[in-house]
Protein backbone atom coordinates (compact mmCIF):
# COMPACT_ATOMS: atom_id res chain seq x y z
CA UNK A 1 0.00 0.00 0.00
CA UNK A 2 1.40 3.48 -0.89
CA UNK A 3 1.65 5.70 2.33
CA UNK A 4 1.00 9.27 0.24
CA UNK A 5 -2.76 10.08 -0.13
CA UNK A 6 -4.56 11.53 -3.24
CA UNK A 7 -7.01 14.07 -2.72
CA UNK A 8 -9.72 13.52 -5.96
CA UNK A 9 -11.81 16.97 -6.70
CA UNK A 10 -14.52 16.83 -9.52
CA UNK A 11 -18.42 17.85 -9.50
CA UNK A 12 -19.08 14.54 -11.11
CA UNK A 13 -20.08 12.83 -8.16
CA UNK A 14 -20.53 9.34 -9.95
CA UNK A 15 -17.07 9.73 -11.86
CA UNK A 16 -15.29 10.72 -9.04
CA UNK A 17 -16.37 7.60 -6.41
CA UNK A 18 -15.97 4.68 -8.74
CA UNK A 19 -12.32 6.26 -9.95
CA UNK A 20 -11.65 6.69 -6.25
CA UNK A 21 -12.91 3.07 -5.72
CA UNK A 22 -10.48 2.25 -8.51
CA UNK A 23 -7.63 3.21 -7.34
CA UNK A 24 -7.79 1.78 -3.32
CA UNK A 25 -8.22 -1.22 -5.22
CA UNK A 26 -4.84 -1.01 -6.30
CA UNK A 27 -3.55 0.21 -3.41
CA UNK A 28 -3.84 3.88 -3.44
CA UNK A 29 -4.95 6.41 0.13
CA UNK A 30 -7.77 8.62 -1.86
CA UNK A 31 -9.85 11.16 -0.35
CA UNK A 32 -12.48 12.92 -2.58
CA UNK A 33 -14.29 16.60 -2.79
CA UNK A 34 -16.96 17.27 -5.20
CA UNK A 35 -15.93 21.30 -5.34
CA UNK A 36 -13.49 23.15 -5.06
CA UNK A 37 -14.84 24.85 -1.61
CA UNK A 38 -14.92 21.14 -0.54
CA UNK A 39 -11.47 20.84 -1.54
CA UNK A 40 -10.04 23.96 -0.02
CA UNK A 41 -11.46 23.14 3.28
CA UNK A 42 -10.48 19.16 3.38
CA UNK A 43 -6.82 20.42 1.61
CA UNK A 44 -5.08 20.17 5.00
CA UNK A 45 -7.21 17.75 6.79
CA UNK A 46 -6.55 15.28 4.12
CA UNK A 47 -2.56 16.45 3.75
CA UNK A 48 -2.69 14.83 0.07
CA UNK A 49 0.59 14.49 -1.90
CA UNK A 50 -1.19 14.63 -5.24
CA UNK A 51 -4.70 16.46 -6.38
CA UNK A 52 -6.55 15.37 -9.14
CA UNK A 53 -8.25 18.25 -10.16
CA UNK A 54 -11.04 19.08 -12.61
CA UNK A 55 -10.95 22.09 -13.90
CA UNK A 56 -14.62 22.72 -14.84
CA UNK A 57 -16.55 23.02 -11.73
CA UNK A 58 -19.18 25.13 -10.70
CA UNK A 59 -18.66 27.66 -7.95
CA UNK A 60 -14.84 27.42 -7.02
CA UNK A 61 -13.07 26.30 -10.35
CA UNK A 62 -9.97 23.93 -10.82
CA UNK A 63 -7.95 27.06 -11.32
CA UNK A 64 -8.52 29.03 -8.53
CA UNK A 65 -8.35 25.99 -6.23
CA UNK A 66 -4.63 25.30 -8.35
CA UNK A 67 -3.79 28.74 -7.70
CA UNK A 68 -4.58 28.20 -3.87
CA UNK A 69 -2.41 25.26 -3.51
CA UNK A 70 0.31 26.65 -5.08
CA UNK A 71 0.55 29.77 -2.84
CA UNK A 72 -0.24 27.57 0.41
CA UNK A 73 0.60 24.23 0.02
CA UNK A 74 3.42 24.02 -3.12
CA UNK A 75 4.59 20.54 -1.82
CA UNK A 76 1.25 19.29 -2.75
CA UNK A 77 1.01 18.41 -6.92
CA UNK A 78 -1.54 18.88 -9.12
CA UNK A 79 -2.43 16.90 -12.14
CA UNK A 80 -5.17 18.49 -13.78
CA UNK A 81 -8.31 17.05 -15.53
CA UNK A 82 -9.98 18.42 -18.65
CA UNK A 83 -13.11 17.48 -20.16
CA UNK A 84 -12.70 20.46 -23.11
CA UNK A 85 -11.51 19.86 -26.94
CA UNK A 86 -8.80 22.99 -26.56
CA UNK A 87 -6.03 22.26 -24.08
CA UNK A 88 -6.24 25.99 -23.30
CA UNK A 89 -7.04 25.68 -19.75
CA UNK A 90 -4.72 22.71 -19.29
CA UNK A 91 -2.13 25.24 -20.75
CA UNK A 92 -2.62 27.84 -18.10
CA UNK A 93 -2.99 25.49 -15.61
CA UNK A 94 0.50 24.37 -15.78
CA UNK A 95 1.52 28.07 -16.31
CA UNK A 96 0.02 28.31 -12.65
CA UNK A 97 2.20 25.37 -11.83
CA UNK A 98 0.25 22.42 -12.25
CA UNK A 99 2.40 19.28 -12.42
CA UNK A 100 0.35 17.78 -15.82
CA UNK A 101 -3.15 18.27 -17.52
CA UNK A 102 -4.63 14.81 -18.70
CA UNK A 103 -7.75 15.19 -20.84
CA UNK A 104 -11.16 12.95 -19.87
CA UNK A 105 -11.51 10.07 -20.10
CA UNK A 106 -8.61 9.00 -18.89
CA UNK A 107 -7.16 5.78 -18.48
CA UNK A 108 -6.26 4.54 -15.34
CA UNK A 109 -2.86 3.13 -15.69
CA UNK A 110 -1.58 6.57 -16.84
CA UNK A 111 -3.46 8.61 -14.55
CA UNK A 112 -1.44 6.06 -11.76
CA UNK A 113 1.77 6.62 -13.33
CA UNK A 114 1.06 10.16 -13.68
CA UNK A 115 0.16 10.79 -10.31
CA UNK A 116 3.39 8.46 -8.76
CA UNK A 117 5.86 10.56 -10.87
CA UNK A 118 4.14 14.07 -9.41
CA UNK A 119 4.66 13.00 -5.94
CA UNK A 120 8.10 11.44 -6.53
CA UNK A 121 8.85 15.09 -7.76
CA UNK A 122 7.09 17.30 -6.09
CA UNK A 123 8.82 16.13 -2.55
CA UNK A 124 11.36 13.72 -1.27
CA UNK A 125 9.53 10.88 0.41
CA UNK A 126 10.15 11.20 4.24
CA UNK A 127 11.70 8.03 6.16
CA UNK A 128 9.45 5.52 6.47
CA UNK A 129 7.02 6.98 3.82
CA UNK A 130 7.65 4.83 1.35
CA UNK A 131 4.53 2.55 -0.01
CA UNK B 1 -27.85 32.50 -39.09
CA UNK B 2 -26.44 35.68 -37.41
CA UNK B 3 -22.87 35.89 -36.32
CA UNK B 4 -23.91 36.12 -32.53
CA UNK B 5 -26.28 32.82 -32.96
CA UNK B 6 -23.79 31.17 -34.26
CA UNK B 7 -21.33 32.29 -31.50
CA UNK B 8 -24.16 30.71 -28.96
CA UNK B 9 -24.97 27.78 -30.94
CA UNK B 10 -20.85 27.30 -30.62
CA UNK B 11 -20.96 27.65 -26.80
CA UNK B 12 -24.18 25.35 -25.94
CA UNK B 13 -22.43 22.94 -28.49
CA UNK B 14 -19.06 23.02 -26.67
CA UNK B 15 -21.15 22.97 -23.36
CA UNK B 16 -22.63 19.95 -24.59
CA UNK B 17 -19.53 17.70 -25.67
CA UNK B 18 -18.08 18.57 -22.31
CA UNK B 19 -20.87 16.92 -20.68
CA UNK B 20 -20.78 13.60 -23.26
CA UNK B 21 -17.21 13.64 -21.93
CA UNK B 22 -17.96 13.58 -18.81
CA UNK B 23 -20.82 10.78 -19.21
CA UNK B 24 -17.61 9.03 -21.24
CA UNK B 25 -15.43 9.09 -17.97
CA UNK B 26 -18.26 7.83 -15.68
CA UNK B 27 -18.93 4.64 -17.96
CA UNK B 28 -15.37 3.81 -18.97
CA UNK B 29 -14.85 4.11 -14.98
CA UNK B 30 -17.52 2.14 -14.07
CA UNK B 31 -16.80 -1.09 -16.90
CA UNK B 32 -13.56 -0.75 -15.54
CA UNK B 33 -14.52 -1.25 -11.95
CA UNK B 34 -16.55 -3.88 -13.32
CA UNK B 35 -13.08 -5.93 -14.41
CA UNK B 36 -11.39 -5.12 -11.30
CA UNK B 37 -13.95 -6.58 -9.78
CA UNK B 38 -14.38 -9.57 -11.39
CA UNK B 39 -10.04 -10.06 -11.68
CA UNK B 40 -10.78 -10.09 -8.11
CA UNK B 41 -13.43 -12.84 -7.49
CA UNK B 42 -12.06 -15.92 -7.82
CA UNK B 43 -14.65 -18.24 -8.25
CA UNK B 44 -16.63 -16.83 -11.86
CA UNK B 45 -16.92 -19.96 -14.06
CA UNK B 46 -14.13 -19.37 -17.03
CA UNK B 47 -17.15 -19.12 -19.37
CA UNK B 48 -18.93 -16.59 -18.23
CA UNK B 49 -15.60 -14.52 -16.97
CA UNK B 50 -14.76 -14.38 -20.88
CA UNK B 51 -18.34 -13.21 -21.55
CA UNK B 52 -18.55 -10.40 -19.19
CA UNK B 53 -14.69 -9.32 -20.12
CA UNK B 54 -15.81 -9.87 -24.11
CA UNK B 55 -19.10 -7.00 -22.92
CA UNK B 56 -16.57 -4.98 -21.35
CA UNK B 57 -13.71 -4.78 -24.62
CA UNK B 58 -17.05 -3.84 -26.92
CA UNK B 59 -17.57 -1.28 -24.48
CA UNK B 60 -14.35 0.05 -24.38
CA UNK B 61 -14.03 -0.20 -28.18
CA UNK B 62 -17.47 2.13 -28.36
CA UNK B 63 -15.89 4.65 -25.67
CA UNK B 64 -12.91 5.00 -28.30
CA UNK B 65 -15.49 5.66 -30.98
CA UNK B 66 -17.60 8.27 -28.86
CA UNK B 67 -14.02 10.04 -27.71
CA UNK B 68 -13.44 10.66 -30.87
CA UNK B 69 -16.54 11.90 -31.99
CA UNK B 70 -16.66 14.01 -28.62
CA UNK B 71 -13.47 15.32 -29.26
CA UNK B 72 -14.38 16.42 -33.28
CA UNK B 73 -17.33 18.31 -32.48
CA UNK B 74 -16.31 19.97 -29.23
CA UNK B 75 -13.04 21.28 -31.42
CA UNK B 76 -15.81 22.44 -33.69
CA UNK B 77 -18.08 24.16 -31.01
CA UNK B 78 -14.95 25.72 -30.07
CA UNK B 79 -14.35 27.15 -33.31
CA UNK B 80 -18.14 28.19 -34.06
CA UNK B 81 -17.75 29.98 -30.64
CA UNK B 82 -14.96 32.17 -31.95
CA UNK B 83 -12.68 30.73 -29.66
CA UNK B 84 -10.09 29.21 -32.28
CA UNK B 85 -8.66 31.84 -34.61
CA UNK B 86 -6.16 29.25 -36.45
CA UNK B 87 -5.78 25.56 -37.31
CA UNK B 88 -3.18 23.22 -38.90
CA UNK B 89 -4.80 22.97 -42.50
CA UNK B 90 -4.40 18.94 -42.27
CA UNK B 91 -6.70 18.79 -39.28
CA UNK B 92 -9.23 20.95 -40.90
CA UNK B 93 -9.21 18.46 -43.54
CA UNK B 94 -9.40 15.51 -41.03
CA UNK B 95 -12.32 17.33 -39.29
CA UNK B 96 -13.82 17.62 -42.51
CA UNK B 97 -13.56 13.97 -43.31
CA UNK B 98 -14.75 12.40 -40.54
CA UNK B 99 -17.88 15.20 -40.26
CA UNK B 100 -18.50 13.06 -43.85
CA UNK B 101 -17.99 9.79 -42.86
CA UNK B 102 -21.30 8.50 -41.98
CA UNK B 103 -22.23 9.73 -45.20
CA UNK B 104 -19.87 8.19 -47.38
CA UNK B 105 -20.50 5.09 -45.24
CA UNK B 106 -23.87 4.96 -45.92
CA UNK B 107 -23.10 5.49 -50.05
CA UNK B 108 -19.91 2.55 -49.32
CA UNK B 109 -17.32 5.53 -50.68
CA UNK B 110 -14.19 5.32 -49.06
CA UNK B 111 -13.08 8.64 -47.77
CA UNK B 112 -8.68 8.68 -48.33
CA UNK B 113 -6.43 11.02 -46.79
CA UNK B 114 -3.11 11.18 -48.66
CA UNK B 115 -0.62 12.34 -45.93
CA UNK B 116 0.76 15.23 -47.01
CA UNK B 117 3.95 15.58 -48.61
CA UNK B 118 6.85 17.02 -47.39
CA UNK B 119 7.40 18.49 -43.46
CA UNK B 120 5.95 21.89 -44.09
CA UNK B 121 2.58 22.67 -42.30
CA UNK B 122 0.37 25.46 -42.77
CA UNK B 123 -2.26 27.17 -40.16
CA UNK B 124 -5.00 28.16 -41.71
CA UNK B 125 -8.22 30.68 -40.59
CA UNK B 126 -9.10 32.80 -39.27
CA UNK B 127 -12.10 30.73 -39.07
CA UNK B 128 -11.12 26.99 -38.86
CA UNK B 129 -14.96 25.96 -38.62
CA UNK B 130 -16.17 27.46 -41.86
CA UNK B 131 -13.46 26.30 -43.63
CA UNK B 132 -14.28 22.68 -42.25
CA UNK B 133 -17.58 23.35 -43.18
CA UNK B 134 -16.54 24.58 -47.13
CA UNK B 135 -14.77 21.19 -47.19
CA UNK B 136 -17.96 19.52 -46.35
CA UNK B 137 -19.88 20.88 -49.12
CA UNK B 138 -16.98 20.04 -51.23
CA UNK B 139 -17.17 16.71 -50.28
CA UNK B 140 -20.98 16.43 -50.15
CA UNK B 141 -20.51 17.35 -54.01
CA UNK B 142 -17.68 14.62 -54.55
CA UNK B 143 -19.95 12.15 -53.14
CA UNK B 144 -22.83 12.96 -55.12
CA UNK B 145 -20.35 12.62 -58.36
CA UNK B 146 -18.53 8.73 -57.24
CA UNK B 147 -20.81 5.81 -57.77
CA UNK B 148 -20.99 3.15 -54.71
CA UNK B 149 -18.37 1.61 -54.15
CA UNK B 150 -15.15 4.53 -55.11
CA UNK B 151 -13.46 7.17 -53.36
CA UNK B 152 -12.63 10.36 -52.40
CA UNK B 153 -8.80 10.77 -52.15
CA UNK B 154 -8.47 14.43 -49.77
CA UNK B 155 -4.54 15.17 -49.88
CA UNK B 156 -3.37 18.54 -48.30
CA UNK B 157 -0.21 20.38 -48.86
CA UNK B 158 1.34 23.88 -47.60
CA UNK B 159 0.83 26.70 -50.62
CA UNK B 160 2.75 30.22 -49.91
CA UNK B 161 1.75 31.07 -46.44
CA UNK B 162 -2.05 29.01 -46.61
CA UNK B 163 -2.61 25.25 -47.87
CA UNK B 164 -4.37 23.97 -50.89
CA UNK B 165 -6.39 20.62 -50.95
CA UNK B 166 -7.17 18.25 -53.82
CA UNK B 167 -10.30 16.37 -53.09
CA UNK B 168 -10.35 13.71 -56.28
CA UNK B 169 -13.49 11.42 -57.20
CA UNK B 170 -12.93 8.62 -59.83
CA UNK B 171 -16.13 8.23 -61.03
CA UNK B 172 -16.19 8.31 -65.09
CA UNK B 173 -16.84 10.65 -67.29
CA UNK B 174 -20.63 12.25 -65.69
CA UNK B 175 -18.10 12.68 -62.60
CA UNK B 176 -15.86 15.37 -64.61
CA UNK B 177 -18.64 17.15 -66.23
CA UNK B 178 -20.53 16.94 -62.49
CA UNK B 179 -17.46 19.02 -61.06
CA UNK B 180 -18.24 21.97 -63.35
CA UNK B 181 -21.76 21.93 -62.28
CA UNK B 182 -22.46 24.65 -59.72
CA UNK B 183 -19.17 25.09 -59.21
CA UNK B 184 -20.08 29.08 -58.51
CA UNK B 185 -22.26 28.09 -55.69
CA UNK B 186 -19.12 26.42 -53.79
CA UNK B 187 -16.87 29.40 -55.32
CA UNK B 188 -19.16 32.05 -53.76
CA UNK B 189 -19.13 30.26 -50.29
CA UNK B 190 -15.63 29.91 -50.79
CA UNK B 191 -15.24 33.59 -51.49
CA UNK B 192 -17.11 34.75 -48.32
CA UNK B 193 -13.51 32.83 -46.55
CA UNK B 194 -10.78 34.00 -48.68
CA UNK B 195 -10.77 30.62 -50.32
CA UNK B 196 -10.21 29.90 -53.72
CA UNK B 197 -12.29 26.59 -55.44
CA UNK B 198 -11.51 25.18 -58.75
CA UNK B 199 -12.75 22.16 -60.50
CA UNK B 200 -9.99 20.36 -62.60
CA UNK B 201 -11.70 17.42 -64.94
CA UNK B 202 -9.93 14.76 -65.81
CA UNK B 203 -10.50 11.27 -67.47
CA UNK B 204 -12.54 9.22 -65.21
CA UNK B 205 -12.89 11.74 -62.59
CA UNK B 206 -11.33 14.78 -61.26
CA UNK B 207 -10.84 17.15 -58.48
CA UNK B 208 -12.05 20.07 -56.50
CA UNK B 209 -9.10 22.15 -55.90
CA UNK B 210 -9.48 24.43 -52.58
CA UNK B 211 -7.19 27.15 -51.50
CA UNK B 212 -7.48 28.21 -48.13
CA UNK B 213 -5.61 31.44 -46.54
CA UNK B 214 -3.44 31.71 -43.69
CA UNK B 215 -4.73 32.40 -40.50
CA UNK B 216 -3.33 35.79 -38.94
CA UNK B 217 0.02 35.93 -37.83
CA UNK B 218 0.59 34.95 -34.02
CA UNK B 219 -2.78 33.36 -33.43
CA UNK B 220 -2.31 30.66 -30.57
CA UNK B 221 -2.82 26.93 -30.53
CA UNK B 222 -5.62 25.94 -29.27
Amino acid sequence: MKRWKALLVDDEEEFVATLAERLRLRGIVVEVATDGQDALARLDEVDPRVVVLDIMMPGVGGLAVLRHIRENRPDVAVILLTGRGTTKEGMEGMRLGAFDFMMKPVRIEELIARMIEAVEKSRPEQPGGAE
Amino acid sequence: MTAAEQVLCGRIGAGLTHELKNVLAIVRESAGLIQDILELEKGVPEERRKRVMRALAAIETQIGRGEEMAERLNALAHELAGDVSGRDAAEVVEAAAFLMRRAARSKRVALEIRPAAGARRARVGPRPDRLVLLLCACLERCLGLVPEGGSILLACEASGPGAVVRLAVAGGEGAAAGLAARLDELQALGRELGCTVAAEPAPGGGAFVVGLPAAAAGTAAS
